[in-house]
């Protein structure tokens, strides 16, 4: 059994102009230790689908259904009180902007002890500012004593981003959901998070859904990769197989527009066109009227998520084998 | 913190120091302007000759240049009337007893007293006034401010929008002369105006004649401070910060009230300190539309009679209110709001 089972997941919003379906019939399992990446451009659903399984959406204005098994258990149907128990504890998460996910008017140590003792009942202040200080060593912030008693605004983006991940793991949880962790930072503060969570990844063993939309950072942490699009997972394969054997034609456009994979180039590619309103979404594959290499059926049908034959690798396209396992297709610098 | 508190007294002081240089100037040079105005003849007794007159002004020290006379109000400010003003002012009384007549604050032409004796002698109606209206706002504004910004569009949330729009288009003149018409002629539950003194013994007498004023007085604040604790709260509601709370385990409940509202009453800190100075100040069209011979109504009554030193009086003690809570709400807001130390 897997540590976190999604099948199904469905979230819309109800707005004055319709329903926005943001995430759209979604499954994915993690394992334990396992690192999934969750990638797509802005607005596909990756962190609707995130707050979806923590249950932290408005009940007034979004709507999930679907199934998210955690340990067996099913988070969706749950008290809410016991939801409160599952989030912090069993799973942790962090968000995309430290700037604001801190609160401003409590310290950093009362912060951390609060997320402690929310936990472990009976822990007293003393030993909750223990373990925080004991965290903030671990995520490698300097003199983490005097941290303790800093206030948000005191520490750098990158510290408060540390700070975060510290609040997170301060349970051990058995998974991390990382909301684009590094997307709000510098680049080379992004690189030492990055690393950080690669450390902590194997010291503190939990799984992590990671989600981000730079395939790099996937690279270079993930275990398996979901492709999101438009509401809709596209693409799901180990990190290997989806650098090396991409199957749908989005996959391939991001893989396309990643630097450093033709220098002879002068523009980078990137991929025509925008995601389709989640509003009214297109009949048929939502990616169609991006694709290069869309059919007649691409605009009437829509493409199940099959695997393919043999191997974990799912992609949801109608395009045949052949085509799509045809490496000059998959470049678009090539073709274009 | 300690540099910070100096800081914000001398800037303060500062501040004290100019405006009563413009009430000075205003009430003094500025009236003199006009010839027909002429704050001596009110000192001066019925049809007073122009000799009179002239011996008056001497008396008064108004013959003097505009700086000496500013300098001798700054003077009998800090330190009581001097020796010279004793001797032009009361010179038949005592010099302790002259000194009680004329004050820091001068001695009014209308009512032959100290003008400090006579704000002393208002304080009561009008601390009473604000502080219970203050007391009955806050004690229902904020939690129907909370209640209402955490149910968004719900039906307490709709009448508490409609609510706070009446209460704050009701003039307090309007509403004061409408309750005073139902509560106190129709159905005859509280006294008609006036003001008792409060006693431990028997708090009745002071708690009906202030119901109706600080009733009124309060309606439009609480309708101004649901409105600003629901937008602080239903803004404080959005924050990522709330996420991450909820995202800790933390729950509802903890939620709102250790992490929402600290941040969401930051600005209702300040908006409170100087409401409450204002009206420490005075709450005029209250005071006049219940008959409570408060602060308010003293500068009223001083404005209409021309009375110099009562006027002037009366803003530079509002002034020093104003200011006063503008430094405690300054100081209480580096308390509450840590990034405020830094700057």
């Amino acid at each position: 059994m897997a540590l976190l089972e999604v099948n199904n997941l469905q979230t819309s919003f109800s707005t004055d102009d319709g329903t926005v379906r943001a995430v759209d019939g979604v499954s994915f399992d993690v394992a334990r230790g396992q690192v999934l990446g969750i990638v797509g451009e802005s607005g596909c659903g990756k962190s609707v689908a995130m707050l979806s399984i923590m249950r932290l959406l408005s009940t007034r204005q979004s709507k999930t259904t679907g199934s998210v098994s955690f340990e067996g258990t099913d988070l969706l149907g749950m008290s809410s009180k016991a939801m409160q128990q599952v989030r912090g504890k069993d799973i942790a998460m962090i968000f995309q902007d430290p700037m604001t996910s801190l609160n401003p008017v409590y310290r950093i140590g009362w912060q951390l002890a609060e997320a402690a003792r929310l936990h472990n009942h009976g822990m007293s202040k003393a030993e909750a500012l223990n373990r925080a200080e004991v965290m903030l060593t671990a995520v490698g912030i300097p003199s983490p004593r005097q941290r303790l008693a800093s206030y948000p605004h005191e520490l750098s983006g990158g510290m408060r981003q540390r700070v975060m991940i510290a609040m997170a793991l301060i349970n051990d949880p058995k998974l991390l959901i990382a909301d684009e962790p590094t997307t709000a930072l510098d680049v080379t503060t992004q690189a030492q998070i990055l690393e950080l969570v690669r450390t902590l990844r194997t010291e503190f063993d939990s799984a992590i859904v990671f989600i981000t939309h730079d395939l790099g950072v996937v690279a270079e942490l993930c275990d398996d990769v979901v492709v999101m699009y438009a509401g809709k997972v596209v693409e799901k394969a180990t990190v290997f197989e989806l650098f090396k054997n991409p199957q749908h034609p989005y996959t391939w456009g991001l893989l396309g527009s990643l630097p450093g994979r033709n220098l002879t180039s002068k523009r980078l590619y990137s991929i025509p066109g925008s995601p389709p309103s989640l509003l009214n979404p297109p009949k048929g594959c939502r990616f169609a009227r991006r694709c290069a290499f869309a059919m007649d059926i691409c605009r009437e049908e829509e493409p199940l998520l099959g695997a393919m034959v043999g191997d974990p690798h799912s992609v949801a396209c109608h395009l045949s084998p052949e085509v799509r396992s045809d490496k000059t297709n998959q470049f678009p610098e090539i073709t274009a | 913190m300690i540099r910070y508190t100096i800081r914000r007294v001398l800037w303060g002081l500062l501040v004290i120091l100019a405006v009563s240089l413009a009430v000075f100037v205003l009430f003094g040079p500025v009236l003199r302007m006009r010839s027909d105005i002429e704050p001596a003849r009110l000192y001066a007794g019925k049809n007073p000759s122009p000799t009179q007159i002239a011996e008056v002004r001497q008396n008064l020290g108004l013959d003097k240049i505009w700086y000496r006379q500013y300098g001798d109000m700054i003077f009998r400010l800090v330190r009581g009337p001097s020796g010279d003003e004793r001797a032009r002012l009361c010179p038949n009384a005592t010099p302790d007893r002259c000194k009680e007549l004329v004050g820091h604050l001068g001695r009014s032409y209308a009512k032959r007293r100290s003008v400090d004796s006579l704000i002393l002698g208002r304080l009561g109606v009008t601390f009473s006034l604000s502080l219970l209206a203050a007391a009955v706002w806050i004690t229902i504004s904020v939690p129907v401010g909370i209640i209402s910004a955490i149910r968004p569009r719900s039906i307490f949330d709709r009448i508490t929008v409609t609510g706070v729009l009446i209460g704050q288009s009701l003039p307090v003149f309007y509403f004061g002369l409408l309750a005073l018409y139902f509560f106190t002629y129709k159905l005859s539950w509280f006294p008609q105006g006036g003001y008792a003194t409060f006693s431990f013994a028997r708090p009745w007498p002071w708690v009906s004649h202030l119901i109706l004023p600080a009733g009124t007085l309060a309606l439009q604040f609480t309708a101004l401070y649901v409105r600003l604790i629901r937008g602080g709260m239903m803004d404080a509601m959005g924050e990522d910060y709330v996420r991450t709370a909820r995202a800790k385990g933390a729950s509802e409940r903890r939620t709102i009230f250790r992490h929402a509202l600290r941040n969401a009453m930051l600005p209702v800190v300040t908006i409170f300190g100087l409401d409450l100075g204002l009206l420490l100040g005075g709450a005029i069209l209250t005071e006049a539309t219940f008959g409570l011979r408060g602060v308010g109504q003293l500068s009223v009554d001083a404005a209409g009679a021309l009375d110099v030193p009562l006027t002037s009086g009366v803003v530079l003690f509002a002034a020093v209110l104003i200011v006063g809570a503008n430094i405690i709400v300054d100081l209480l807001y580096a308390v509450i709001d840590p990034r405020i130390r830094l700057s």
